[in-house]
């Protein structure tokens, strides 16, 4: 019976070899070592007319080097190259004149490309403490910092807002309180890669703000107050805090709900102060869940390209990173060890938090243990929590609001709010090439990445709940590993590793360069299917098997089964997923700006990204499309909360 | 460990939960050192008393005092009335060690005086070489003892305990309230105990008082409540009883005559003085009624054996009388031989063992 299974199994065990595993094994390697390809001569020639030609020609393409007869001990190596066309074309030539020549590869370890990058001289100092250390990469260093500082202020501001709402939120009950939870969790709708966009006009040098300040006499013209910070640091940090803070809201909430309140009550019983009782009982149980939800929020800042990229703030890793795939045949080496630095801080991260959260399976220890109890919260306190949330609320959505503004801009220079307005851009999306061609991309990627996620995610499911095995738990940590994987690692991995097969007919579908399509559609697949097998799986979880196990019983087949009774019953959970994911891929970043080179091919991020560049207008057509591809989240959003209900903060916490 | 407990006085303390009132009017003296117990169905407000007590829950009106002081408005942590907690409450994570030194650290002791002080609690309570260990690798009982010890070593005045046996299973009990009465013993310390089972109050009391919808029903020695219950609600819940309403004859002293549909009864009453003609009921536990009459009873009951159930330590018997009446008899297992089902059967049951209760009015 189970051996029937085995096909299944293996199908989702190639995909995963071929699409996750092998671009990790590619790109790893090859940030520590280097391939050089080796010509190799055997035979100088059978015949001596033929020895002659050979050496002849080797006295010609070496002049500097003496060659003569009897110095060769056969096989020597000729020469290396760092690329296999001209090993191939000179074992060609040899061959030609007579000789037997071969092109072997070889692979040479070395830090050389760690060195090059992270690597650091100590040198001495005239004063204290009398050493300083000199990178070798300076810059690239600069970059590695700043990457760092952004992630960790991005976590810290977050971690300050969220606090004191998840305490209010899930301590009290205050009237509406569905509605309050809905609107923190819109930021989601908004990837701050739009949002930057109208950031810049509200907060720029010459944007909204400084522009009012201005005019009310607060502010010299001439010194406007740079918000954004250091070239658009702050304006980044800002952003990414913006959207990710309903990510850790959560997490946070979650873990506090889960605290027994007696447990509380007990070191306040033996005499503990307040701030005590958060600090030795309350804060050590939440830690947890909060460090889940902070490692998240952490690498994702970390590894965003979109944001800066809207900054113009070049010096973070993963914009570093892009700028080097240019031509993925010839990627630096160097890019290479970036890519290795970003996965191994993102996976140390993750894991952490997996065991740490794992640790606590200690929470609910005795029977009988019960959970916060929200009290009703008095007027002021009401007041005070609508207007938390309705600020942060709405400092989230002035980007989009911007955005919005902009698309309608006919004239915006320099003015706090446009001069003139139109619809003309939302109508030149559609008759601009790139744009219509992107929405139209979009969606039609998304929606095979939304089938082929639903086709894995459900199988997946449905082996791990109901046919576990030591297979399936390496395949469902497999389907997992993309967590942990940034979009930036993956689409890195993808460029490289398939530019640089040869795989004749099936290069053309594969190979990134020629057609990213294909494997746009599997990076967002791949990407994406850890929420769905674990919305399937969810489902799946709440369905008693004894339910199948009946029908079954009564004659109907497997597939039977799974069409009559398990599909109905995950169903809404599978859909509000699907929705879910399709609304995510069609906004994807990452993977769109790395993958798609040619403008036929662009995704609807892509060409927002591009169409900034136009001169004079590029932001207000940029917005409009913009403005297009949120109404659709926000259509998608809707449907899947109306389906799923109170179950959508489920699918985007950490640790479930 | 050994020094006198603190009394403990509740006056007139009420409490209402939105329209419900779930505690109402109550007053109680406990005295220092005295085992006590809060004993009464669910939602009849004893942990909310108990809560009360401890500072987690305010009275709307009314005053607490330990022994002196009058400590209504104090928080929960300057109380110095140790608790544990029906779900033990121990901090997973936190070591044993750690748990039952909390509050000792709290008062801010001596380091030294602290590893002494809880090594002596954890061996009181026969933990002692447990304490790295962590909550979640203890039993539900070994559980139970952290949450004692870290309650007594910081010698309350009061040790207040909130069901803390309703979690075990049925053997652990018993072990269990052992454990408490010893400890109890040992320590001399006010303990305040609250529970829905009358096993356990009947057991560990010295004295109990019995609550229903908020209000104290009855105070006293369990054997005046289980042998002399204020009424049927009362009698009922600290055990099996049958209740037969009847009406009042004569009263002839001590003694009451009552007229009931199994014949005429002569019983005792509690406190409560009747008048002839009252609607009563009378209370007479399964092991008052006996087989055979013997001259000292001064009732005698006739009927017939419905079924009997053999319960291992005692044979449980159904009787019908002739009115319909349903009467549960609680016989030794050698009276096989009396209860036949379909034997007709006399029994007797002595004038003091016959309770006259007042009517239940609600229920």
């Amino acid at each position: 019976m189970h051996r029937r299974m085995l096909p299944l199994k293996l199908a989702l065990l190639f995909f995963f070899g071929v699409f996750l595993i092998y671009p990790l094994a590619y790109v790893i390697p090859n940030s520590a070592s280097d391939v050089v390809f080796q010509v190799l001569v055997l035979d100088l020639g059978s015949t001596p007319k033929d020895r002659a030609n050979v050496l002849a020609l080797l006295l010609k393409s070496f002049p500097d080097q003496q060659f003569s007869e009897k110095s060769f001990s056969l096989p020597f190596t000729l020469r290396s190259f760092p690329t296999e066309i001209p090993a191939k074309n000179l074992a060609e030539q040899l061959q030609n004149a007579g000789a037997q020549a071969e092109v072997v590869s070889k692979r040479r370890w070395t830090a050389v490309f760690f060195q090059e990058a992270l690597g650091f001289q100590l040198l001495g100092s005239p004063s204290f403490p009398f050493f300083r250390l000199q990178p070798n990469s300076p810059f690239l260093w600069e970059c590695l910092n700043n990457s760092l500082l952004m992630a960790l202020f991005s976590t810290l501001i977050t971690t300050l807002v969220c606090l004191p709402l998840a305490y209010w939120m899930t301590h009290y009950r205050v009237r509406g309180q569905a509605l309050l939870s809905g609107l923190l969790l819109v930021p989601l709708l908004m990837p701050p890669f739009v949002g930057a966009i109208g950031l810049q006009r509200l907060l720029g040098r010459f944007g909204l703000v400084n522009l009012l300040l201005m005019k009310g006499g607060f502010l010299d013209p001439g010194q406007p107050i740079d918000f954004l910070g250091k070239g658009g640091f702050f304006g980044v940090v800002l952003m990414q805090v913006l959207h990710l803070y309903p990510i850790l809201y959560l997490n946070l909430t979650a873990a506090w709900a889960n605290i027994d309140p007696t447990l509380e009550d007990a070191a306040r019983n033996l005499g503990a102060g307040e701030w005590r009782v958060f600090r030795t009982i309350t804060f050590p149980l939440l830690l947890p869940g909060y460090f889940a939800g902070a490692a998240l929020v952490f690498v994702w800042a970390f590894t965003d390209l979109g944001t800066p990229l809207v900054f113009n703030f070049t010096c973070v890793l993963p914009v570093q990173i892009y700028d080097q795939v240019s031509d993925p045949q010839r990627t630096n080496p160097v890019a290479y060890v970036l890519v290795v630095i970003t996965l191994v801080v993102t996976l140390l991260l993750f894991y952490t938090a997996r065991w740490i959260v794992s640790r606590q399976s200690y929470l609910g220890v005795g029977k009988g243990a019960v959970s916060v109890a929200p009290r009703p919260a008095a007027l002021g306190q009401t007041l005070l929590i609508y207007a938390s949330v309705g600020f942060l609320t709405l400092l989230a959505l002035l980007p989009l609001l911007s955005v919005i503004l902009t698309a309608c801009a006919r004239r915006w220079i320099m003015t706090p709010l446009p001069e003139s307005y139109t619809s003309f851009y939302f109508e030149e999306v559609w008759s601009n090439r790139i744009a219509a061609l992107s929405m139209r991309n979009s969606v039609a990627y998304s929606v095979c990445s939304t089938l082929l996620d639903v086709i894995l995610g459900v199988s997946l499911a449905w082996l791990v709940a109901r046919r576990p095995s030591w297979l399936t738990s390496i395949l469902d940590g497999l389907a997992t590993l993309p967590l942990a994987l940034p979009g930036l690692v993956l689409a890195f991995g993808y460029l490289t590793c398939y530019s640089s097969l040869n795989l004749g007919w099936l290069g053309s579908y594969l190979e990134p360069t020629r057609n990213p399509v294909p494997l746009l559609i599997v990076a967002y697949t791949v990407r994406r299917l850890p929420f769905v097998t674990r919305s399937a799986l969810a489902g799946l979880q709440q369905i008693p098997p004894v339910l199948e196990e009946a029908a079954e019983n009564l004659g109907a087949s497997r597939w039977r089964v799974m069409r009559t009774i398990t599909m109905p019953l995950i169903g809404a959970n599978l859909i509000a997923g699907a929705i879910l994911t399709f609304s995510f891929a069609v906004l994807e970043v990452s993977d769109s700006l790395m993958l798609a080179r040619e403008q036929k091919y662009y995704p609807i991020t892509k060409a927002i990204l591009g169409l900034l560049m136009r001169p004079e207008d590029g932001d207000m057509i940029a917005s409009a499309l913009s403005v297009y591809a949120m109404a659709m989240l926000a259509t998608c959003l809707l449907f899947a909360s109306l389906i799923l209900g109170r179950r959508m903060g489920q699918l985007f916490r950490a640790s479930s | 460990m050994k020094h006198a407990g603190t009394p403990v006085a509740i006056r007139d303390v009420s409490k209402h939960f939105n329209q419900t009132l779930a505690v109402d009017h109550v007053s109680l003296e406990i005295a220092g050192g005295e085992l006590f117990f809060l004993l009464g169905p669910s939602g009849c407000g004893k942990t909310t008393l108990l809560r009360i007590l401890a500072g987690f829950v305010q009275p709307d009106q009314g005053s607490i005092h330990f022994g002196a002081q009058n400590i209504t408005n104090l928080p929960p942590r300057a109380r110095d009335a140790g608790m544990v907690f029906q779900s033990y409450a121990l901090w997973p994570h936190m070591s044993v060690t750690k748990n039952v030194a909390y509050g000792l650290n709290v008062r801010h002791m001596a380091v030294a005086e602290i590893k002494q002080r809880v090594d002596q609690a954890l061996k009181m309570v026969r933990m002692e070489g447990f304490g790295d260990r962590r909550p979640n690798e203890l039993s539900g009982g070994q559980q139970q003892r952290v949450a004692l010890a870290r309650a007594l070593v910081i010698e309350p005045r009061v040790v207040l305990l909130d069901e803390p046996l309703s979690n075990l299973d049925a053997r652990l009990r018993d072990e269990m309230r052992e454990e408490i009465r010893r400890l109890h013993q040992e320590t001399g310390l006010t303990m305040i105990y609250v529970t829905h089972d009358q096993k356990e109050a009947l057991s560990l009391a010295a004295r109990l008082a019995v609550m229903k919808d908020g209000r104290i029903v009855q105070v006293g020695t369990p054997g005046e409540a289980y042998q002399r219950p204020a009424n049927g609600f009362i009698a009922g819940f600290l055990g099996d009883v049958n209740l037969i309403p009847g009406r009042v004859l004569q009263v002839d002293g001590d003694k009451v005559h009552v007229q009931t549909p199994l014949g005429k009864l002569i019983g005792v009453t509690g406190s409560t003085p009747f008048s002839p003609d009252r609607k009563v009921q009378c209370a007479i536990r399964p092991t008052s009624l006996y087989p055979g009459t013997e001259a000292a009873n001064a009732n005698v009951i006739q009927g017939i054996v419905e079924h009997t159930a053999f319960m291992g330590d005692i044979l449980q018997v159904r009787i019908i009388t002739g009115d319909g009446t349903n009467l549960s008899v609680a016989a030794l297992p050698n009276a096989f031989a009396h209860f036949q089902p379909g034997n007709s059967v006399t029994l007797g049951v002595s004038a003091d063992q016959v309770i006259v209760l007042p009517e239940d009015t609600d229920q």
